[in-house]
């Protein structure tokens, strides 16, 4: 059956909607049913999540609403009363799986405030009947003391069965009214006024780069970057707002690493003391991230062993659970320091002021980076290569850092080459980094709860049960890291290819 | 969807302001409601507001060809398709278009209501004829108002005949008390007498002034402008017969 007909159209002149009305009236008889203040908060978790897939969430009068751009209703359901909203806090269930798949471990938080008038008006025949509904919405965005008025929304609904009505009106609000277009791109504007807008915030790290720079300008223009996005997930990791803001800052902190010591041997001795420095920033932020990977994978742990081990493995996650503060308030403690403050005071200074040794560095940026891509990727298969089925499984671990490594640098200097050409070659590669990844995960985690069974005391019935759980799941994953490690040799295989050497050369050479 | 008709053969029981209520009632649980008006003299549509279109008429609604004269009633979620003048004939109708008595036409026809509506009622003429078998062979309940008077349990005894005669399973029948007045001894007497019997409803609707008001104001009970116990009778009504024909 062919559904009834909504419209909406905007207007910036609030003083045009009177004049709308008495034209209207001359034709219909037109009723205001309602009038209705509605104040909406509209959220998204920090990089975006919804608005990538083109959905707008809201809470307004207790409803949790999610659209599309176009302005159509996806799902609906009572609002939790919560500033910061997990998946799992929802009730209603096909929303929070919804939200699952698209947030994972992220919360939605609240972004801006819309705040205005909604007025209902039906347009009625002879017999009093409805025929046609209009809305009228007028809002304005506000953001702590600034507001900022929206245009007016204009919809009109069709009654099934009542086409004509809605032809009718339609034709007039075109002829005098712009439409509204996409619901999406109205919701942007609220925007004008926000500290945030939207697609600001991505994990994805991008950088455009001069082709004639120096290295001391490329890695300052890096570092700058790098640096940017640990300052931003640095106030979410001290509220502890969800565990993606540790997670985030800890690739900025390994990306910075990485850098420096991909081009150690360009850069000025100095960065020795950073290499220390950020190493132990990545060891002050390490148990907290470790705990969270394991409280993330509290569902996936428990599928894996039989139900009558879930009690034992729970007491697992209780305990990881109330060690957490614990941890939280020591890097809080970190994040505050001393050494912390002159790190990045140092580095401010490093990276950024012209009288630093680092602008000493006036080596041609590009040309050694077209080096050092060649050498680290003819490495990286050399090493690969040597790597049989009898290999220790450390063979595969270093493996896995070289290639994490050469992937950080082909990101770090995307805007050298043709963006196609990495993008292909990632993808190539990210099959194999997937295989090296969950096999390197598999052993920490295999070694870590090896390490909790062996330190277990005593006989009581809590210790036995959570000895029983964790030796079946240890089991269970080590077959699962047996399995990564007999696949390494054919994904290797795949990815080490003719033809991904010429990608690798035709890039580089491809100026 | 579930298909309810709202049927007796005896005219001024309460059909009408029964079928009118209860779809009313099934609206507020959040369904998909659509009220189909098959009695000609179209009390359903009007206590509705509604008209039909033009074009609409028999043919068109034995042909199948009606989904565009179905019309949204003021209450977002409830439909209706309106009666016409010559629903009169559809028996004569249903028996010239076919070669032999077709009792499974209606069900067919409602057929491709199936994805969009989760109740339909119909509100039908009192008559004994072969539409009326239509509607009981394409109904999953037919609920019958019976006022407490010697002459509506008769008609309700017809009912039970016709069920018979083409060979409908009882059980989807369900009777229910209508314009109950309880001063009156007669009414009382004959409730007595038959309530204890599985057919019939607990629930009763009493003579109300507001029902019958519905005609001033023409609109359902519960949407009226006067306070009235009446919403709630027939909320009950209507719980009663989901949890006695409808769940599951």
């Amino acid at each position: 059956m062919k559904q009834p007909r909504t419209e909406s159209f905007t207007t910036e002149d609030g003083a045009q909607i009177p004049l709308l009305l008495e034209n209207l009236s001359k034709t219909y008889s037109v009723l205001e049913e309602t009038s209705r203040n509605r104040k909406t908060r509209l959220f998204d978790t920090f990089d975006w999540r919804l608005y990538r897939k083109n959905l707008i969430c809201s809470i307004s009068s207790s409803r949790f609403v999610i659209r599309d751009f176009a302005g159509n209703e996806i799902m609906q359901c009572r609002a939790p009363r919560k500033s910061r909203i997990f998946w799992s806090d929802i009730d209603d269930q096909k929303t929070s799986e919804l939200l699952k798949k698209y947030l994972s471990m992220r919360a939605l938080l609240p972004l801006i405030s819309i705040e205005g008038v909604e007025h209902s008006f039906k347009i009625v025949n002879q017999d009093r009947k409805t025929v046609l509904r209009l809305q009228i919405e007028k809002y304005q965005a506000l953001e702590g003391d600034t507001s900022m008025e929206m245009p007016v929304i204009i919809s009109i609904q069709e009654l099934r069965g009542y086409e004509k009505p809605f032809d009718q009106v339609q034709k007039i609000l075109v002829r005098d009214l712009p439409q509204l277009g996409q619901y999406g791109s109205y919701i942007e504007q609220a925007f004008g006024i926000a500290r945030r807008e939207p697609l600001d915030y991505g994990a994805k790290f991008q950088v455009n780069l001069e082709k004639e720079a120096t290295i001391g300008e490329s890695v300052s223009v890096l570092c700058q970057a790098l640096v940017e996005s640990m300052a931003v997930n640095q106030p979410g990791v001290e509220r502890d707002i969800d565990s993606e803001f540790l997670h985030d800052y800890r690739i900025g902190i390994r990306r910075t690493r990485s850098l420096l010591s991909l081009l150690r041997k360009k850069l000025p001795t100095r960065i020795s003391y950073f290499e220390d420095e950020f190493k132990w920033l990545g060891s002050i932020t390490g148990p907290l991230r470790d705990i969270d990977v394991y409280l993330l994978k509290e569902d996936s742990y428990k599928s894996l062993v039989p139900e009558m081990f879930e009690p034992g493995l729970q007491s697992f996650f209780d305990d990881l659970a109330s060690g957490r503060q614990q941890v939280l308030r020591t890097l809080r403690t970190e994040l505050n320091s001393e050494r912390y403050e002159r790190l990045l005071t140092d580095w401010q200074f490093f990276i950024e002021d012209h009288d630093s040794e680092l602008f000493g560095c006036k080596a041609h940026c590009k040309s050694t980076i077209d080096k050092i891509i060649l050498k680290r990727f003819n490495s990286f298969v050399k090493r690969g290569s040597g790597i049989t089925e009898e290999s220790p499984d450390d063979a595969l671990h270093t493996l896995r850092i070289r290639g994490k490594k050469f992937r950080y640098l082909l990101e770090f200097f995307r805007s050298y080459y043709a963006p196609q050409d990495i993008d292909n070659f990632l993808k190539h590669m990210k099959k194999l980094q997937d295989n090296l990844g969950d096999f390197n995960d598999l052993s920490v985690q295999i070694e870590m709860l090896q390490a909790k069974l062996d330190g277990l005391h005593g006989r009581n019935k809590k210790t036995l049960s959570l000895a029983a759980a964790l030796g079946s799941l240890i089991t269970r994953l080590q077959t699962e890291h047996q399995k990564e490690r007999a696949r390494f040799n054919r994904i290797f295989e795949k990815f080490n290819t003719e033809s991904n050497r010429q990608l690798i050369l035709e890039m580089i050479s491809n100026d | 969807m579930k298909t309810i008709a709202v049927y007796s053969s005896k005219g001024g029981v309460g059909k009408t302001a029964t079928a009118v209520n209860l779809s009313y009632a099934a609206l507020e649980q959040n369904k998909r409601i659509l009220l189909c008006d098959m009695d000609s003299q179209g009390a359903a549509s009007y206590y509705y507001r509604i008209k039909p279109k033009k074009k609409f008429n028999r043919t068109k609604l034995l042909k199948g060809d009606f989904l565009q004269f179905i019309r949204e009633t003021d209450y977002p979620g409830l439909d209706l398709l309106p009666a016409h003048f010559s629903f009169r004939n559809l028996d004569l109708a249903l028996t010239s278009e076919i070669d032999q008595p077709d009792r499974t036409a209606l069900r067919k026809l409602l057929y491709v209501l199936e994805d969009e509506y989760d109740y339909v009622f119909l509100d039908c003429p009192p008559n004994l004829t072969l539409l009326s078998e239509n509607i009981i062979v394409a109904a999953d309940c037919v609920v019958t108002p019976v006022v407490p008077t010697t002459l509506s349990v008769l008609a309700l005894e017809q009912l039970l005949k016709l069920f018979r005669k083409v060979a409908c399973d009882k059980k989807k029948l369900l009777a229910f008390f209508s314009m109950v007045e309880k001063r009156k001894s007669m009414h009382a007497g004959v409730m007595k007498k038959y309530l204890k019997y599985p057919i019939f409803l607990r629930q009763s609707v009493p003579f109300m002034a507001d029902i019958e008001k519905m005609g001033l104001y023409r609109k359902p009970v519960a949407a009226g402008p006067t306070r009235s116990v009446a919403p709630q009778v027939y909320r009950a009504l209507w719980q009663e017969i989901m949890e006695r024909r409808l769940k599951g």
